[in-house]
């Protein structure tokens, strides 16, 4: 039995990480590359990418390497796709529960990347952070500062007739 | 207190200095609950200025336009979401706040129907439906997917006949619709992207139309037509070619009159149906009844297939509530249930004849035979390939069927009724009397006493019974006695009623 081919990946830090290029190809960027490039022994670079990242999103690769890639268009406010929208497996669930800081090199990795599951799995964990919460809640989760004077915040509430209306 | 430039709050880096606008604006999406997009989107515009500034900017957060909102808002909304697909909804709600009505509502989105993808409507008091209904009359919405319009409770039948008409010149793209209690009538002019077609109560769409828009919609999966009035056979011969809905999957012609499920499943062919469930009235007397004829057999090409796993007969024989007669029969992916006068054992007959004749003909079928009440005529209409395997009756269901079960010992003949007869259940609904008990026994005796066995006679017997399961509040344990004196080795249940 032949072994299955392989990539070398070359995180920003210069680690370089050899996995199968079914895994590598979750990432619709290496794939086009490997496309463009053809075989080659040279490792990949992804200069926006750092190891500790790299490790984390192959290890989602890794898992998810048999799923059916999803459609380039799909649109998850769709109805079709709304449940979808609201589901983050317990795998994904548990692979996500990471530092805020990682999280958001995660979402960055999976955008840069090309990974559109692995992009709507942090995106989704972001925004269930902020359902349910206030102003003043989302501000103290992500280290956002209120630039508002009480007056255009008077006037934002107004605009969106906040107590009248939902 | 508001302080403006105040320290922050935490180590962590500003989400903003973090992630880029677009994928900020994927997370707000993904944060609005449909049910409160005001609320949520004036919650995330009150976090900070750059927030603010994006909410407003970004239209794939406005493209859900749901009522109830003010006019102000709702038109804002209509602004916001520039030149993006619009998911619409008025959807009924109490709630004391003051919203835009459903007339009103269809009037401003109408300036969009070049925008539509999806219109969902269901008012909460009768509106004024030619208002409502004129934009799908006078406009075309080229990118609409979606229509569902729910009247449940709200129509006013005398309503002038409103037609809309479906197909390329229209609403080239639609492909669900569901229509519930809308004094209107649908048709296609042309061509339909129709996958999902779904009416309830449209009375003014009449049998004509609707073949027109069958005849027009090639990628049909999904049917499902109830109780439209108008939806009849007129009396001429109907001739139309058969139309072909290869993708036609699912079936549900439900509270029609006989003949026009008969007219319709006769001249559609959805090899591929996988779910067909029928509901209708049979006429007395069935003079014109053609339902289940062989024009059908289409509907069996997947039955044909699955066929190898001798799918289950279950066969219920009852009463509604207003006392009429109905028979449900269910096989494989095949439901049917009809509302019978006095005529019940000759369409069951029919309908074993429809599926005897459309199926394997080496296949067998076992049979789940329950009879609310009934007559012995159920228990005979059952021969090759259907074989009754199962009897659910209870202790009020007429004695006859237990006499008829006991008959070749009764009348000496030479086969016995349901010969393959292996489960029984008998249900105590009320005060086993000791003649109901009689009936049992006798029957039990009848079919599988040991002078039965011992008679000498060389008749075929029965199969052996299995199982008898006896429902009731309370454990009959002289019941079971009995019933042991006769079938030592017979397995008994006791379990409490269903109900």
């Amino acid at each position: 039995m032949s072994a299955a081919p392989q990539v070398t990946l070359e995180s920003s830090d210069g680690e370089k990480f050899k996995v199968d290029k079914e895994v590598a190809e979750r990432s619709v960027l290496i794939k086009n590359m490997i496309e463009d490039v053809g075989e080659s022994d040279n490792p990949i670079p992804l200069p926006n990418v750092n190891a500790s990242v790299l490790k984390k999103v192959l290890e989602y690769c890794e898992h998810h390497r048999g799923d059916p890639l999803p459609a380039a268009d799909a649109d998850p406010s769709n109805d079709d796709n709304r449940k979808r929208a609201t589901e983050i497996s317990d795998w994904d669930q548990k692979f996500i529960q990471v530092d805020q800081e990682m999280l958001f090199e995660i979402i960055l990795a999976a955008n840069y990347m090309d990974i559109k599951p692995l992009l709507d799995v942090g995106c989704k964990t972001v925004a269930n952070m902020i359902k349910g919460k206030t102003p003043e809640e989302i501000r103290k989760l992500f280290n956002i500062v209120n630039d508002f004077t009480p007056e255009e915040e008077a006037q934002i509430k107004k605009e969106n007739e906040w107590a009248e209306d939902r | 207190m508001h302080s403006p430039g105040t320290e922050r709050m935490s180590t962590h880096r500003d989400i903003n200095e973090v992630l880029p606008r677009e994928l900020l604006c994927k997370i707000f999406k993904l944060s609005l609950d449909p049910q409160y997009l005001k609320r949520d989107r004036c919650r995330l515009s009150l976090v900070c200025r750059l927030w603010y500034q994006w909410v407003e900017d970004s239209a794939l957060l406005w493209t859900n336009i749901t009522a109830p909102v003010g006019l102000s808002y709702l038109n804002k909304s209509f602004k916001n979401s520039k030149e993006a697909l619009l998911e619409l909804k008025h959807w009924a709600q109490s709630r004391s706040a003051p919203f835009v009505s459903v007339e009103r509502f269809m009037q401003e989105a109408s300036a969009h129907a070049a925008r539509w993808r999806s219109l969902s409507v269901a008012p909460d008091s009768p509106p004024n439906w030619e208002e409502v209904l004129r934009p799908l009359t006078t406009q075309s919405a080229p990118k609409l997917e979606v229509l569902k319009i729910n009247g449940r409770g709200m129509s006013d039948w005398n309503t002038g006949r409103i037609s809309i008409t479906i197909g390329d010149g229209t609403f080239p793209n639609l492909d669900d619709v569901f229509l519930a209690c809308v004094p209107a009538s649908v048709h296609a002019s042309s061509s339909t992207a129709l996958r999902s077609f779904d009416i309830d109560q449209i009375h003014h769409i009449s049998l004509h139309e609707l073949v027109g828009i069958l005849e027009n919609s090639p990628h049909l999966e999904t049917l499902r037509v109830r109780l439209c009035w108008r939806v009849k056979m007129t009396g001429k011969t109907w001739s139309v070619d058969s139309i072909k809905l290869e993708r036609l999957v699912h079936i549900k012609l439900l509270d029609l009159d006989a003949s026009v499920i008969d007219t319709i499943l006769s001249i559609i062919r959805a090899p591929n149906c996988d779910k067909l469930i029928i509901s209708c009235a049979i006429p007395d007397p069935p003079s014109h009844m053609v339902l289940f004829n062989s024009s059908t057999g289409h509907l069996f090409q997947r039955f044909r297939e699955k066929d190898q796993k001798r799918p289950l007969l279950d066969v219920r024989v009852g009463a509604d509530e207003e006392g009429d007669e109905y028979l449900s029969v269910d096989v494989g992916y095949i439901h049917i249930n009809v509302r019978v006068n006095t005529n019940g054992v000759a369409q069951l007959q029919n309908i074993l004849r429809w599926i005897g004749g459309n199926s394997d003909p080496e296949g067998s079928y076992p049979v789940s035979l329950e009879c609310d009440f009934l007559d012995a005529g159920y228990v005979e209409a059952f021969g090759p390939p259907f074989h009754v395997k199962r009897i659910k009756i209870y202790d009020y269901t007429q004695h006859s069927a237990l006499e008829h079960l006991s008959r070749s010992r009764l009348l000496g003949s030479s086969a016995w009724p349901c010969p393959q007869l292996e489960h029984l259940e008998y249900d105590i609904v009320s005060d086993l009397d000791s003649r109901n008990r009689t009936y049992l026994l006798d029957m039990l005796k009848a079919r599988y006493g040991r002078e039965n066995i011992a008679d000498g006679s060389g008749k075929p017997l029965p199969t052996p019974l299995k199982s008898i399961t006896l429902r009731s509040e309370i454990r009959p344990d002289e019941l079971i006695r009995d019933i042991k004196e006769i079938l030592r080795d017979l397995e008994i249940n006791w379990k409490s009623p269903e109900w």
